[in-house]
């Protein structure tokens, strides 16, 4: 058994590889990585996959239902670090799968997949945490910068973590994009990891944060048609049910983070291709709590004032 | 609407002899947002997209998405009980802050989220009540906590109070107190505290440090 299947074995028990071992594989991630195009090209059969954050046992209950890697092939739409218990080996364990069987499995970049947002959110904390030093958070966010922004299954379906741009009309100007970087504050890159569908504007909406994108039906419809898209698939956003069509079925948010945060009582899914791009979604629900290794859910009581 | 509204979860506190219930929920505090109707807070990238070349045809979106209620709980008399007016009378009266930090022990505790949400990855909005029984007393927290990233914090705290009265002929008396605190992470920093939001995952940590914006002191009234 090579290195690389060992660690692929111990992280699926959900035991973090060494520092030295996190640093090698991120080497070898990032020569895979470079050779990506920002528009990465996926053929069909295909499951994808929404945010994970961190849910190891839940990830655990995705491949279940969807086979393992690499009998099925896999598109993670991002966000795999934050919020969850397990940021560490979650994201781990897809970057091994990625560097052993590059063609079986894409990673694209969620807005979690970011120096600042994960300082705030978890990752940060828990690397610090499980290695008393941050470099596997450094080597991990180095790996980050490299990850695709989007993926095209057979030309047809458009898959991204956010959304669209008002700066992107074609595909070519998203190919052209200089992702090696952190996720900028604004700009395409920003908004493609980071903007929403709407409902209630036409064409597009400025949140009422004063940054991030809202966009409507009229700019799915335009955007799939001068780029021959049958629709676009996309994640980002919690959807009580784990997945949610908008706008005719022209874009679909796809959520694998059951009860997310192991509080929110939401299923997720995974939306699957076969090979003439027949959809199939699968929902499951979380890990059954004795399986995950997750404080109990009932709060002790406190003294609180 | 809230990314995670609970609705299904409330908080109820009844009186059997009276019929007087409070009770905490998620829907009535959101008619209080909707009522309140801040005007939105702008996240630090804000400044940067005023400069952004924008779409031809843009619609701005201006609500609260922040969520922040004045929701201090819901009280009402349970059908089939006889009628009685209720209402919240200002009082000089204070919780016994003595009396609850005792060690008595705690007969019922729970705690139960209302609302939450994400403000998108700009910070945490969340609407919480937890309450706790001990043989002398209850008393309860409903808490509204925002935090939204390098702009802005905001607590809004209630905290109700009923003594069991040694002699139980006494009519128990129910205190609320409510206490806004609010600071800008700007104004923070001026004053030497952290301003990094990682440092602020647990309100308890920096809720003595923002000053006090509201405060009120209540007592139930019941009129006949």
């Amino acid at each position: 058994m090579s290195d690389l299947d060992r660690q692929i074995e111990q992280l699926k028990r959900c035991e973090p590889l060494k520092e030295s071992e996190v640093k090698a594989l991120c080497l070898k991630a990032m020569e895979i990585l470079v050779e990506e195009s920002n528009v990465q090209r996926v053929d069909a059969p295909v499951t994808i996959c929404g945010d994970i954050h961190g849910q190891f046992y839940d990830m655990k209950e995705l491949f279940k239902v969807g086979g393992d890697c690499p009998k099925t092939n896999y598109l993670f739409l991002g966000d795999f670090v934050d919020r969850g218990f397990y940021s560490v080996e979650t994201f781990l364990l897809l970057l091994a799968l990625k560097v052993r069987y590059p063609d079986r499995i894409t990673l694209i970049r969620g807005n979690h997949e970011s120096r600042q947002i994960t300082q705030v959110y978890g990752f940060y904390d828990e690397c610090l945490r499980k290695y008393g030093s941050v470099n596997v958070w450094r080597y991990c966010t180095d790996i980050f910068d490299y990850l695709s922004l989007s993926a095209l299954i057979e030309n047809k379906i458009f898959s991204v973590h956010g959304g669209l741009s008002p700066a992107i009309t074609t595909l070519d100007q998203i190919r052209t994009i200089d992702r090696k970087q952190e996720v900028p504050h604004d700009g395409a890159m920003c908004d493609l990891l980071w903007s929403d569908p709407e409902d209630v504007v036409d064409g597009w909406g400025l949140s009422p944060r004063g940054a991030g994108f809202l966009f409507g039906g009229n700019v799915v419809t335009s955007f799939n048609r001068s780029n021959n898209i049958d629709y676009i698939c996309r994640a980002h956003q919690l959807v009580m049910e784990g997945y949610k069509w908008m706008f005719n079925d022209q874009i679909v948010t796809v959520w694998s983070a059951p009860n997310y945060c192991y509080r929110c009582g939401n299923v997720a899914a995974i939306l699957e291709l076969d090979e003439n791009l027949e959809k199939k979604f699968r929902v499951f629900e979380a890990a059954p709590h004795e399986s995950r290794g997750v404080p109990a859910k009932k709060p002790a009581p406190d003294y609180f004032l | 609407m809230p990314e995670m509204v609970f609705g299904e979860s409330s908080l109820s506190l009844l009186h059997i002899s009276s019929g007087i219930k409070l009770h905490f929920n998620a829907l009535d505090a959101l008619r209080g947002w909707k009522q309140e109707s801040l005007p939105p807070v702008e996240v630090p990238a804000a400044a940067k997209w005023k400069f952004r070349s924008k779409p031809s045809e843009q619609v701005i979106l201006d609500y609260d998405y922040t969520f922040t209620t004045p929701y201090c709980g819901s009280e009402m008399i349970e059908p089939n009980y006889e009628k009685k007016g209720l209402h919240w009378q200002d009082t000089d009266e204070r919780i016994d802050l003595a009396a609850l930090s005792s060690r008595e022990p705690i007969l019922f505790y729970d705690e139960v989220v209302l609302y939450e949400d994400e403000l998108a990855d700009n910070g945490v909005s969340l609407l919480t009540v937890k309450v706790r029984v001990m043989p002398s007393c209850w008393f309860l927290l409903l808490r509204y906590w925002l935090r939204v990233d390098g702009v802005l914090m905001r607590l809004r705290d209630t905290r109700v109070y009923c003594a069991f009265g040694s002699n139980g002929n006494a009519e128990p008396v129910v205190l609320r107190e409510s206490c806004w605190r609010e600071a800008t992470i700007q104004s923070l920093s001026a004053q030497g505290i952290p301003s990094d939001s990682a440092a602020y995952g647990d309100p308890n940590l920096i809720v003595h440090k923002l000053p006090i914006i509201m405060q009120k002191n209540q007592r139930l009234e019941i009129s006949r």
